[in-house]
């Protein structure tokens, strides 16, 4: 053996070490790296990264290990296929739902501080602006596009549809979109007064109307209704489809689950109802025909009207990362 | 079947930490892990006690991640690496910038080198065993770990300084 035979695999298998068991040519390979300064500099250095890599990470592998990870392994194969056909027909209803884009269920994230944001962040928006009390002019179903913005081509969307409340009695006054720290919603406020014949004042407004707030969100799996109070507000939270939805009224709570109940109908309504056409894209930055005109504003179809063109609803990473 | 779960449950630690540096995250590490041990369960028929179970939980782990991964960030970040000419994928001076964090700096790598550096260099698995997980040939592998640790060079300095700024080719 020559030093001329020392090849590049030979210099990694070195630092790794996989040629302990090879003392001639770990021999060759020393005697390389002391007549090539160059080798003897990278072999160093990669030996720098492996000792940084096993620093880092080593002892990570003494973590105590989440019992869910155990569990997957004892679920029978046919929960398990349940849980898949669950899975999939919340990805396919919500991809209904999307309508003009869709949505993907993506990785790397912590449901569970998504929501508490979301609804932490919910409270904070009602509670610093109460429903609107002007009723939007002819409110009815719409859509907007939320992009993620993880998806820096712009490939990928969601489409979120403001429910039709008003066979519950409810009608839309003001949509929005909020931002604060980190957490980026779209806000939707109804008001009481409408098909149910209640009696529609500024006071009844703010007694019996109501704030949905809609989060997107990027795991398919649905959960239930829960409730929660905080200073007199009363506050329901699902996770369905696409969404993080939080209902935040001064209704009591009962009212606030009962009118829960009637928009969560109504959005499954939305995400039952066909694709208007093309169906969801994942690979063109621009949105698929739609029933909604977005550049004047105009419904082809008799019910729709948008709420807003293509809204980019920026998330921030760390709120989906982490 | 039990002897096969109790396997696969004795990898789990070492799934972990492999996961751990593909993943954005502590949480996300976990959620491949748990996609990996389902798939692995489904799957137990395809190993049959041939080879190594961790190179196949190894494998199985890297093709789910892969195949979640969404499709743009693979476009922006992660394509060309056999084919490629090493300067187009030589960091960028803003990239070059020295990272105290390994973590931080293996990041930055293509996620197939990415792998290639964890396998070999943490989990210390051979080369053929480290091939086999990644379901490519030893010679791609070895391409692999070379253009990653070289970037690695540029991307990473212990002591937090500036590393030299080397010409790739």
């Amino acid at each position: 053996m020559t030093e001329k035979t020392i090849e590049d695999l030979d210099l990694h298998a070195y630092v790794d070490g996989l040629l302990d068991d090879d003392p001639g040519r770990k021999a060759a390979v020393e005697a390389y790296l002391r007549h090539s300064p160059e080798a003897m500099h990278r072999v160093e250095d990669f030996k720098t990264q492996n000792a940084a890599l096993q620093k880092a990470f080593g002892p990570r592998i003494a973590d105590p290990v989440p019992q869910r990870l155990y569990d997957a392994l004892d679920v029978p194969p046919r929960q398990r296929s349940q849980r898949v056909a669950l899975r999939a027909a919340a990805m396919t209803a919500a991809l209904f739902a999307a309508g003009l884009t869709g949505w993907m269920a993506g990785l790397g994230v912590n449901q569970d501080r998504m929501i508490s944001k979301a609804v932490d962040q919910s409270y904070q928006q009602f509670a610093a602006a109460p429903s609107a009390d002007t009723p939007k002019p002819a409110p009815g179903i719409g859509a907007f596009q939320a992009v993620d913005p993880r998806m820096a081509t712009g490939e990928t969307s969601i489409g979120l549809h403001a429910p039709d409340l008003s066979q519950a009695g409810y009608r839309l006054t003001q949509e929005r979109q909020v931002s604060t720290s980190g957490t980026d919603m779209v806000r939707l406020d109804y008001d009481a007064a409408g098909a149910a014949g209640m009696a529609h004042s500024a006071s009844s407004t703010r007694e019996h109307g109501f704030s949905l707030f809609l989060a997107p969100r990027w795991s398919p799996d649905p959960d239930g209704v829960k409730a929660a109070e905080r200073d007199g507000v009363s506050i329901v939270y699902w996770l369905e489809g696409p969404y993080i939805s939080t209902l935040v009224t001064r209704m009591p709570q009962a009212e606030a689950e009962r009118t829960a109940a009637a928009v969560r109908e109504a959005m499954a309504a939305e995400r039952r109802q066909p694709v208007p056409s093309g169906g969801p894209a994942f690979d063109t930055p621009t949105p698929p025909p739609s029933p909604i005109q977005p550049s004047t504003g105009q419904a082809t179809a008799p019910a729709a009207q948008p709420l807003m063109d293509a809204v980019p609803l920026q998330i921030n990473s760390e709120s989906v990362q982490h | 079947m039990h002897e096969t779960k109790w396997l696969i449950a004795r990898e789990i630690p070492r799934l972990r930490r492999y996961a751990l540096t593909l993943a954005d995250s502590p949480a996300a590490a976990d959620d491949l892990v748990q996609d990996t041990l389902e798939r692995a369960l489904r799957k137990r028929h395809l190993w049959q006690g041939r080879g190594s179970m961790r190179s196949w939980l190894y494998r199985i782990l890297f093709n789910v991640f892969v195949n979640q991964k969404p499709r743009r960030h693979r476009r922006q970040n992660e394509l060309d690496i056999e084919d490629a000419p090493a300067t187009a994928i030589a960091p960028t001076q803003e990239q070059a910038a020295a990272c105290r964090d390994i973590a931080d700096a293996l990041r930055r790598l293509p996620v197939e080198q990415r792998a290639a550096i964890a396998l070999v260099g943490l989990e210390g698995l051979p080369y053929d065993e480290a091939a086999a997980a990644l379901g490519v040939p030893v010679g791609t592998l070895r391409s692999r770990l070379s253009r990653g640790r070289e970037q690695l060079r540029h991307l990473y300095s212990e002591s937090g300084e500036i590393p030299h700024l080397r010409r790739v080719k």
